[in-house]
C-alpha cells in the first residue's frame, strides 16, 4: 500500500488505466478551495491513509518529518518528467533525473459565490476555575483567547477532476472522504456524493495540473502537497472553459 | 473487555444519523443588529442557481458539546479534586489544547499512549507541544428540514412535511428581560452614604450618595422555532475500540434520557431553557451502550494515575 521511493515509472500509456471524470457533489460551503490547486490525489491519498489505518492500526506509519514522508499507492496512473532543477530525493522517479506524480488534474469548479464560515472559540472558564489552580486567565491573549475565527469559504455545487484511473477502485477509495477543504471534522465542505465516470476527454484533460518547469514558480507536485519534499519550480494548472462540466 | 480499549487497530467506519426535534427555541448567534442577536445562517446555493440564507447549528458547536461532556465525565469518574489540573491540561480536555512549542517530529509514542489510555482525547483530536493529532470523529453541521435544504436531505426525511416549507417558517424571535429590583421591597438593602458613611453598614464600600441608575434591560434574539426538525450525522472514521466506547459515553452524557427520551441541547442560552431538542438516534451500531459505558469507566478508574501523569506529559 506504500510506494517504494525511487521506483515509479511513467504508466500514462498503460492500457489498464481508464480516462475518467470525477465529480464531487458538495452539500456545504468549502473552506480554502481557492487557496491551492486541489489536485485529486490529495483527497485520494487521505482515503488511502484511512485504508492503511484500517489494515495496520493507528499510529503505525513512520512519523512525518522534514526528510520523511510516505506515498500511498493510489489507483491512478503515474507520470514522470525531467526534474526542473535540484529536487529532494523523495521526489525522484525510477528514471534518473526525473520526478513523478499521479495522473490527475487540479480541481475545476465554477464557484457560485463566496461566503464565510465562523468558528467560535470560547474559553471554558467554568472548567478552568474549578480544575486549574491559576488565579487569573486572560481571555484576550494566548492561543486559546476568546474569538470568532472567520474563514473565507466557496459556495460550489460540484467540483470536477480528470484522471487516468481504475474507476471502481478510485470510487471505492473516494467514497471514504466525507469532506474537502479545511475544518471538515465539524461539517464544512461535506461531499454529498462522489461520481467516477469513464470519459475519453480525460485522456488529455488530466494534464491540467501543475507541471515541473525550470522557469516556473515554487509549487508541489503530489500529495501530501504541504510537504517540502515535493517542492520545485512549476507552472500552475491552466483554467479553460472546456474542462468544466 | 477493558483490555480491548487499549487496542490501536481500526474497526470499520461508523455512521450515526441523528434527527432532532426542537422542543424549545434554539439560539445560535452570529453577531447582533441593534439590540437583536442574529441567527447564524449558511449561504446555500439552490439547484436553480438562487442563493438563499438558511439557519443552521454548526457542527463545531455540537462537537464541543461532546468534547465537554467527555471532559466532565472524566473528572467525575476519576474523582479529581478541585484545582487538581494545570491550566493547559484543562484547555486540552475542554478545548483540545494548543500548540506551545516548535518542532518537526510527531511524538508517535505519546500519541499511542493517549489513544491507549484516554481514547476520548484522540477521538476528538488535540494540539499539544508541537503535535497536532487529528480526531477520528467527524460531526456534520446541523441543518433544518426545509425546502431550501431538499437537495441535501437524507432519504429518511425527504417525505417530511417540513420539506415543503421555507426556512423562514421555522425562524422566530424571542426576548429576555433583566429586572432591576429598585422600587420593590429590596430597596431597603441599598446602602446610602447618608445612612452609613462611605463603607456602608458591612464595610463593603458600596454606599452611594445618590439614587443608583437603573440596570433594567431587555434583549432580543432570533431563534429557530420549537417544532422545527433538524438532522445531522456523527461519523467515526477508522475508530479504535476505545473511540467507540468513548463516543458511546459522550452521547450518553450529552444526550441524557429525560422523561423517556434522549435530550440534546443545541446552541446558546441553554441554562435559561433554550436549545432543548428531542434526539432520535439509533445507537445500535455502537454496540451495547451500558456495557460500553461500564467498560470505559472501569478502564478510566483502573488507569487513573497513568492518565493523570500522561495528561501532564502530553502538554509538557
Amino acid at each position: 500500500m506504500l510506494v517504494e521511493p525511487g521506483t515509479i515509472v511513467d504508466t500514462t500509456t498503460d492500457s489498464r488505466w481508464t480516462p475518467v471524470r470525477v465529480t464531487a457533489h458538495l452539500a456545504e460551503p468549502i473552506i480554502n478551495l481557492d487557496g491551492h490547486a486541489c489536485h485529486l490525489d490529495g483527497p485520494a491519498a487521505f482515503a488511502a491513509y484511512l485504508a492503511y489505518t484500517d489494515r495496520h492500526g493507528h499510529h503505525s506509519l513512520p512519523p512525518m518529518g522534514r526528510d520523511s514522508v510516505v506515498d500511498f499507492a493510489l489507483p491512478l496512473a503515474t507520470w514522470t518528467a525531467p526534474a526542473p532543477g535540484p529536487v529532494h530525493q523523495l521526489a525522484r522517479a525510477a528514471t534518473p533525473g526525473h520526478v513523478w506524480g499521479w495522473a490527475c488534474s487540479a480541481a475545476a469548479a465554477d464557484p457560485a459565490a463566496w461566503t464565510v464560515v465562523e468558528v467560535r472559540r470560547k474559553p471554558d472558564s467554568e472548567a478552568m476555575h474549578r480544575y486549574a489552580p491559576d488565579r487569573k486567565v486572560h481571555l484576550a491573549t494566548g492561543p486559546l483567547k476568546a474569538r470568532n475565527a472567520t474563514h473565507p469559504a466557496t459556495i460550489v455545487r460540484t467540483i470536477t477532476w480528470w484522471a487516468l484511473a481504475d474507476p471502481d477502485r478510485l470510487h471505492a477509495l473516494l467514497s471514504r472522504v466525507p469532506g474537502l477543504g479545511r475544518h471538515t471534522r465539524h461539517g464544512n465542505g461535506r461531499v454529498h456524493r462522489w461520481e467516477v465516470t469513464p470519459d475519453p476527454r480525460a485522456a488529455t484533460l488530466w494534464r491540467r495540473r501543475v507541471w515541473p518547469d525550470p522557469d516556473g514558480t515554487p509549487d508541489t507536485i503530489r500529495a501530501p502537497y504541504h510537504h517540502h519534499t515535493r517542492l520545485m519550480p512549476c507552472t500552475p494548472p491552466p483554467q479553460r472553459e472546456e474542462e468544466r462540466c | 473487555m477493558t483490555s480491548d480499549l487499549h487496542a490501536l487497530h481500526a474497526l470499520p467506519d461508523l455512521h450515526l444519523p441523528l434527527t432532532l426535534t426542537a422542543l424549545d427555541p434554539i439560539s445560535h448567534g452570529a453577531g447582533t443588529s441593534g439590540n437583536t442577536q442574529l441567527l447564524r445562517v449558511q449561504d446555500v446555493l439552490q439547484p436553480d442557481g438562487r442563493r438563499v440564507s438558511v439557519p443552521y447549528i454548526s457542527g463545531n458547536s455540537l462537537r464541543h458539546t461532546l468534547r465537554a461532556a467527555l471532559a466532565w465525565h472524566l473528572v467525575r469518574t476519576l474523582d479529581l479534586p478541585d484545582r487538581a489540573l494545570p491550566k493547559n491540561v484543562v484547555d486540552l480536555l475542554w478545548s483540545g489544547g494548543a500548540l506551545s512549542e516548535t518542532g518537526n517530529q510527531v511524538d508517535l509514542e505519546t500519541a499511542r499512549r493517549v489513544s491507549a489510555t484516554l481514547p476520548a482525547l484522540s477521538l476528538l483530536g488535540y494540539s499539544a507541544r508541537s503535535d497536532i493529532v487529528a480526531g477520528t470523529l467527524w460531526v456534520d453541521n446541523v441543518h433544518l428540514v426545509c425546502a431550501e435544504n431538499v437537495f441535501r436531505l437524507p432519504d429518511r426525511l425527504t417525505g417530511h412535511p417540513h420539506a415543503d416549507l421555507p426556512a423562514g417558517a421555522m425562524r422566530g424571535e424571542a426576548f429576555g428581560t433583566r429586572h432591576d429590583v429598585r422600587g420593590t421591597a429590596v430597596d431597603r438593602y441599598i446602602a446610602m452614604l447618608a445612612d452609613h458613611g462611605e463603607t456602608g453598614m458591612l464595610g463593603l464600600n458600596t454606599a452611594a450618595d445618590a439614587e443608583p441608575a437603573t440596570t433594567q434591560m431587555i434583549y432580543d434574539m432570533q431563534v429557530i422555532k420549537p417544532g422545527a426538525v433538524l438532522w445531522t450525522g456523527l461519523h467515526l472514521l477508522t475508530p479504535t475500540p476505545g473511540h467507540i466506547a468513548a463516543l458511546a459515553v459522550a452521547i450518553d452524557e450529552a444526550m441524557p434520557i429525560v422523561d423517556g427520551r434522549r435530550i440534546l441541547a443545541l446552541g446558546g442560552k441553554r441554562s435559561t431553557g433554550y436549545g432543548s431538542c428531542a434526539a432520535d438516534v439509533d445507537l445500535a451500531p455502537l454496540g451495547d451502550l451500558a456495557a460500553l459505558r461500564a467498560a470505559y469507566e472501569a478502564h478510566l478508574r483502573e488507569h487513573r494515575d497513568t492518565i493523570i501523569t500522561m495528561l501532564k506529559d502530553v502538554v509538557g
